[in-house]
């Protein structure tokens, strides 16, 4: 099974993505003798071989479903060993950076491969990523999952620091993405490794202060365009809309809200007979969880949609430019 | 290199126009006259201005800004907004312009010299006025290659959202990712956005898998536009089936009906095109009875959710889908359909925001105004209930 490629059934050896939510994913590899073990029981990694992915797979105590390992599924559920671009920042990138198959892609640093897993299966299967990262076990991690991702015919991993030494490359390179703490030290080794008809180049920070820098050092070294965006995805959680009508003539004094105890209740009902009493009124899309979509299904209801409370507002600047051709002289 | 007969995007600041590059042809930019023919074997990106007719490489200016810190030793205390700021009038501005001999530059100076308030300006807003005049006085173009990225900003910039559905260059870029295209997919789309997805789809299979277009009445008239400007090599397009939307749920009957045509023609064109339909019928009815559609992407100007409703069958497994619309509600239908007969998971309603900022040293901050409708949303991931 490769992360590029679209696969139909689970064999043994492949990444496969156990499903349980939005965000409960848990990447595991398919080991014939093996057992996992999940919060709804356990199942043996030998049901899974043959099946179709995709498929719901019963456990002890319920069911998950299994799913391909694929770069969006693989951002939302790899382990973690460095902050991550996940998958807004990841499609302006690729858009930006004119990315498609065939191209030759130049990333540094690896980190944890989330970007990588994107870039290449964008660009394969005739185009190819250059990764370089100064961690030694990092970039020998990124290469093991490469080869278990069945991606490794179309990546190069480096063990480097491109900041010092540069990235080693020359008139090689259609895109270079830099997400370094420094990037506008790697700048001027990165536009030796552009192509001679020149190429597009994206630097990823977190902070305004190195986009300045990184901005003013494009702009030394002749880089055009240079411009600055913020991307983020908003998710919205649907809710049924179910307000209820103000009654006007309704005994108010006699509501019980929400969560307020009314110890004399029956009493009061029962010497109240002209007005009728408000029941608790039901909760409404104001105040409930946000986690999970509430559809059940009624086609008469009425729904309507709301961001999800908590979601990130900031992850990082992406400052984009172009290297003209090289051999171009200018009048 | 540019070659004659590729389109080339001409772009000013706020204004982005295409054109086709033919020699000895002059054409009208702006209210400037001009061929294009010093385009020709030259790379793309560099600047231009238009004189005598004829297309000048200029200077590249545009980072220059970049290396001037401002400095604030005048503030504006004194200026006064007033017309009378500007000794020359509006008519003997006018007949300036209609000077033959008069260049841009020329025009830009003497409005420089009578202007009264000039001299005043701190040395970051003179530049500023300068850079302003200069947008409207100087033919001054940059030449880009059309590609899915100039292309979606030529659409936006150049005052044609409507054509593209108010297609945001973020929310394209999502659409692409979160639909997985890539080498050999089967990608569906139907889209109503002039070819904007459906080229840059093309571009992204490149030709190693198959891209159906649905349209009503398989028509590639309303989304050739951005394919014919993205000039495509052969093989990226010799994949790309254009098939009736209307068929796409009756195929076996349409197969019928087009074989009992062929067997009563007796015209050749007519027998030739009834073969080419009925081959493109058996390609689509093969990738669609035998569940093998990777990726499908709507965004079209039609209510999605009955089409979703035929073509998500067509989809196999653990594949992805993404609906896009500028508005919530059609697609909170499509989630309810999905939820109901839980075709799918991971489904997720969202929409996209992108910030621009003007990045220069010590004025650091994000662009005054920015496009606030990026659209929305709806992907998710498809399943078997088997």
């Amino acid at each position: 099974m490769s992360f590029c490629k679209t696969n139909d059934t689970i064999k043994e050896g492949d990444t496969v993505i156990i499903y349980f939510s939005f965000n409960q994913l848990q990447p595991i590899k398919v080991k014939r003798g093996s057992n996992h073990h999940t919060k709804y029981g356990s199942f043996k990694h030998a049901d899974l071989i043959g099946k179709k992915y995709g498929s719901r797979i019963q456990c002890t105590q319920g069911t998950v479903i299994v799913l391909q390992g694929s770069p969006e599924m693989w951002t939302i559920s790899l382990p973690h060993r460095t902050q991550i671009i996940y998958t807004p920042n990841i499609s302006v990138i690729t858009m930006q950076l004119d990315l498609k198959p065939g191209s030759i892609v130049i990333e540094s640093g690896t980190g944890s491969a989330s970007l990588s897993h994107a870039l290449i299966r964008t660009i394969f299967p005739t185009g190819h990523l250059h990764t370089f990262e100064f961690h030694l076990q990092r970039s020998e991690t990124a290469r093991k999952e490469f080869k278990e991702h069945d991606v490794s015919d179309y990546v190069t991993v480096y063990h480097r620091d491109v900041c010092s030494d540069g990235f080693g490359k020359e008139d090689l390179a259609d895109a270079v993405f830099l997400d370094l703490p420094s990037p506008w030290k790697a700048i001027e080794s990165a536009k030796t490794a552009i192509k001679r008809e020149g190429g597009r180049i994206c630097s990823f920070s977190p902070c305004i202060e190195q986009v300045q820098k990184t901005s003013l050092e494009l702009a030394r070294l002749g880089f055009v365009n240079i411009f600055t965006v913020e991307s983020l995805r908003r998710v919205l959680s649907i809710k049924k809309y179910d307000l209820p009508d103000f009654d006007f003539n309704m005994d108010w004094l006699k509501y019980k809200g929400n969560g307020q105890e009314n110890e004399n209740q029956n009493d009061q009902i029962d010497k109240n007979e002209e007005k009728p009493v408000p029941k608790k009124i039901k909760k409404n899309f104001n105040e409930s969880d946000d986690s999970d979509d509430e559809v059940d299904g009624s086609t008469d209801a009425t729904y309507t949609a709301k961001p999800i409370n908590i979601q990130p507002g900031h992850t990082g600047f992406l400052t984009f430019a172009t290297l003209l051709h090289k051999d171009f002289h200018k009048v | 290199m540019i070659k004659e007969g590729d389109y080339v995007i001409f772009k000013k600041t706020d204004t982005m126009k295409i054109f086709p590059v033919k020699l000895n042809k002059p054409f009208m930019i702006d209210r400037f006259k001009t061929k294009l023919d010093n385009l020709v074997n030259k790379p793309f990106g560099y600047k231009y201005e238009i004189k005598d007719q004829q297309l000048h490489l200029v200077q590249n200016t545009l980072s220059d800004d970049m290396n001037k810190v401002a400095i604030f030793d005048k503030d504006n205390r004194n200026l006064v907004d007033k017309s009378a700021n500007q000794k020359l009038s509006h008519d003997e501005i006018e007949k300036l312009k209609q000077l033959e001999d008069i260049s841009g530059t020329e025009i830009i100076d003497r409005l420089i010299e009578n202007s009264a308030s000039f001299s005043q300006k701190t040395e970051y807003s003179q530049e500023k006025y300068i850079k302003k005049k200069k947008e409207k006085y100087l033919a001054v173009f940059e030449i880009l290659k059309p590609t899915i990225r100039t292309l979606s900003e030529y659409y936006i910039l150049g005052n044609h959202k409507r054509k593209v559905l108010n297609m945001r260059m973020d929310t394209l870029a999502q659409i692409l990712t979160y639909s997985n295209v890539a080498a050999y997919r089967n990608v569906v789309v139907l889209e109503s956005c002039k070819g904007l997805i459906l080229a840059s789809v093309v571009e992204r299979v490149a030709g190693f898998g198959n891209v159906i277009n649905l349209s009503p009445n398989g028509s590639h008239i309303s989304t050739k536009e951005i394919l014919d400007y993205m000039n495509f090599p052969p093989e990226y397009t010799q994949n790309l089936y254009n098939f009736p939307l209307e068929r796409s749920d009756k195929l076996d009957e349409y197969i019928e009906e087009l074989n009992k045509k062929l067997a009563i023609a007796t015209d050749d064109t007519f027998r030739d095109k009834q073969t080419k339909k009925l081959e493109l019928a058996h390609k689509v009815n093969e990738i669609f009875k035998t569940k093998k559609v990777d990726c499908l992407i709507i965004a079209s100007k039609f209510r999605p959710s009955p089409i979703l409703e035929k073509l998500i069958d067509s989809m196999a497994p653990n594949r992805n889908f993404v609906i896009y619309s500028l508005i919530q509600e059609p697609l909170i239908e499509c989630h309810s359909f999905l939820k109901r007969t839980q075709k799918a998971i991971h489904i997720e309603l969202s929409d996209s925001w992108l910030r621009e900022y003007q990045v220069l040293p010590e004025r650091t901050h994000p662009k005054n105004n920015m496009d606030c409708c990026g659209g929305y949303l709806l992907t998710g991931i498809t399943v078997t209930n088997e």
